[in-house]
């Protein structure tokens, strides 16, 4: 029990995907200019991720070792369409916003990091609870990101304005160098906490 | 033993494809269906909104799917016409667009071009037509309104682009397209070039709009596209004036 | 000209990785020194200058709707296999990466021993899917679908090759140690794509 509650918490800060183990950094930035939509992303990579370790953890012992790294991206690029086929068929507005990243999901070192670090040595159980702990670590940083950008770039949060009308909006946090640096500032402030140097 | 354990690679592999693929093809199929309405429905609402038509009902929540077909059936005519020539293809309907032209990005991928037509009381009174191309970096789509005199604007809709946000991604904003309104494509006889101006176009001006400031590229490409799709329809246009005697041409 | 200006666009004006952050992963991970920068780089420019336009005869001859149609069958046109873009596209990338190191060790082993313990990596790189996911999205040519390629490829080499240079210089600098590492190479992207947004006022 120990063992499960530990799976999940410690992704969440002290081994955060993101801040920590770097993984799957192009989708943190590129959806949170809005946290409707990091808010998706976050559910679509979180299902995926929970599948694809499942799935992954329960043929870890049938499967070659040959063939290991096609077989995993066969598994997640099929969960990925999955993914981008019901979000097409049941929230077709936040799919067109997501356009091309969804399907970058793919190519999100996340899953495959995951897969190979996690899932190829433990139980599907174990797994699984891997996959929900790192999805919430990403959903938990994508959040924060976004919530940044659009109250400081729009003025609104989840789509609700937060800040008066007469708020410009700050072009910056919206463009990609905003998303950069906030990036690079809770970085700072997160392994400041946690008392994580880095040497270069 | 090697022999052996090859062939049990291959039938691995060759059992994740068939679950794999039977997995994707059932989903699809199954979804397909919802997609394709949710385009559909997406398409038509678009229509309406370059009309100046509500796109919500009474209490605010978007129009149905029956709600909006119901519009479209009373008010809505969709015609095609000849790109080459500018004729009208009579009796023939979008179901008869070819295959490869339904999900055409642009009219240059097209030979026939949709029009559609509002009509009050068996009259028409506007005129509207798909409009896309290149902004900055993505695919701007959207439906261009014209009056029935065929030289003003009556509205514009952009639906789907990827421009930045708070940049280029302006053009969905009410305050941009409301501009397109009663702005004059033709006079004297004669197409006029519109223009997306850099920023800040006189209010005054017949044949430009103020552009998005910090979005000097996106507005380049809007002047490119809109001013290239509407010479195609001109083709159509011209006849109708002519045989309406509207305008000098 | 027209090519001219999509490649001048593609490398200062949409950088890949500073404008649309794909390959940041490698990105990071990778710009300690500038010559595994500059090797990933070159890999990166290779792999993309030949995916992004064998995807595109892909996506043009066999997934399209109505792609099919060369066939002559009828019922083949009328198939649309778009759907499986993203897992026919990942997988012509793993296999032309497999590919390009097997031809590359046989016949040029100076260049393979340059870009060798890089190509693999390659195959998890956005960059590379993303590159061919918009080729589709944005409707090129072929010509325009190869120069894009070739073009992200050098977007993406002069971006890594520039933050490694950045990151020698900055090694023995004072910085708060939570910045240390991670923290601070993303301001200093923050910075360089700020620099990058300058190119947007070209007008080409």
């Amino acid at each position: 029990m120990a063992k499960l509650k530990e799976t999940v918490l410690d992704p969440l800060s002290d081994n955060n995907p993101i801040t920590v183990q770097v993984l799957g950094i192009c989708s943190a930035l590129a959806v949170t200019i809005k946290v409707e939509t990091s808010f998706v992303m976050s559910l679509a990579l979180t299902s995926v991720l929970i599948c694809s370790n499942l799935i992954i953890s329960l043929l870890r012992n049938v499967m070659p070792s040959k063939i290991r790294m096609i077989v995993e991206m066969t598994v997640i690029a099929s969960l990925v369409i999955l993914a981008d086929n019901i979000l097409k068929a049941y929230m077709y507005d936040v799919s067109r916003q997501l356009s091309v990243f969804v399907g970058l999901i793919i190519t999100n070192c996340i899953v495959m990091g995951r897969a190979e670090a996690f899932a190829l040595q433990n139980p599907p159980r174990l797994s699984l609870v891997d996959g929900f702990g790192n999805g919430l670590g990403y959903s938990a940083i994508l959040i924060v990101v976004a919530s940044l950008r659009e109250v400081i770039g729009f003025g609104t949060w989840y789509n609700y304005q937060v800040l008066p009308l007469a708020y410009e909006g700050n072009g910056l946090v919206i463009l990609a160098p905003g998303a950069f640096i906030i990036i690079g500032l809770i970085i700072w402030i997160q392994r400041s906490v946690i008392h994580k140097v880095e040497e270069d | 033993m090697k022999i052996k354990e090859d062939l049990r690679t291959i039938r691995f592999a060759v059992i994740i494809c068939v679950i794999c693929s039977l997995l994707i093809s059932t989903t699809v199929a199954v979804l397909k269906q919802r997609q394709d309405d949710n385009v559909e429905l997406d398409r038509r609402i678009n229509v309406l909104k370059a009309f100046g038509q509500p796109i919500v009902d009474a209490e605010g929540s978007p129009l149905s799917k029956e709600a909006v077909d119901l519009v479209f059936a009373a008010h809505i005519e969709e015609i095609l016409i000849d790109k080459e020539t500018g004729s009208l293809l009579e009796g023939l309907t979008s179901e008869d667009i070819p295959r490869n032209e339904r999900n055409a990005k642009s009219s240059k991928d097209r030979t026939m071009l949709p029009l559609y037509r509002w009509t009050e009381n068996g009259e028409i009174v506007q005129y509207s037509f798909p409009v896309s191309g290149l902004g900055l970096w993505s695919m701007i789509y959207g439906y261009l309104a014209v009056d029935s005199t065929l030289t003003e604007f009556s509205g514009i809709t952009f639906y789907k682009h990827g421009e930045t946000p708070g940049m280029g991604a302006e053009v969905e904003k009410a305050w941009f397209q409301d501009q397109f309104k009663g702005k004059v494509f033709f006079t004297a006889g004669d197409l006029q070039r519109f223009e997306v101006k850099r920023e800040g176009a006189d209010s005054d001006e017949l044949h430009a709009v103020s552009g998005i400031s910090a979005a000097t590229m996106t507005g380049n490409g809007l002047t490119v596209f809109l001013n290239r799709d509407l010479a195609l329809y001109e083709r159509y246009f011209s006849k109708i004036r002519k045989t309406k005697g509207i305008g000098d041409g | 000209m027209e090519l001219l200006n999509l490649a001048v666009k593609t490398i200062f004006i949409e950088n890949i990785v500073l404008a649309y952050f794909l390959g940041m992963c490698s990105f990071l991970a990778l710009s300690k020194k500038v010559e595994t920068a500059t090797g990933l780089g070159m890999a990166v420019i290779f792999v993309l200058g030949i995916t992004c336009p064998l995807n595109w005869g892909i996506n043009e001859y066999l997934l399209n709707d109505g792609a099919l149609a060369w066939t002559g069958n009828e019922q083949l046109a009328s198939l649309d296999l778009s759907f499986l873009n993203l897992i026919l596209f990942i997988a012509i990338i793993a296999s032309i990466v497999q590919f390009v190191e097997l031809v590359l060790d046989k016949y040029f082993p100076p260049l393979y021993q340059a870009l060798g313990i890089f190509l693999p990596l390659i195959t998890v790189n956005c960059a590379i899917l993303g590159g061919s996911l918009f080729m589709v999205e944005r409707d090129y040519t072929l010509p325009q679908a190869t120069v894009f390629g070739i073009s992200a490829g050098m977007g993406f080499f002069l971006a890594i090759v520039g933050m490694a240079a950045i990151r020698k210089k900055i090694r023995y600098s004072n910085i708060p140690p939570g910045l240390k590492g991670l923290g601070m190479t993303f301001i200093i992207t923050g910075l360089m794509s700020i620099g990058f947004l300058c190119f947007s006022g070209i007008k080409l």
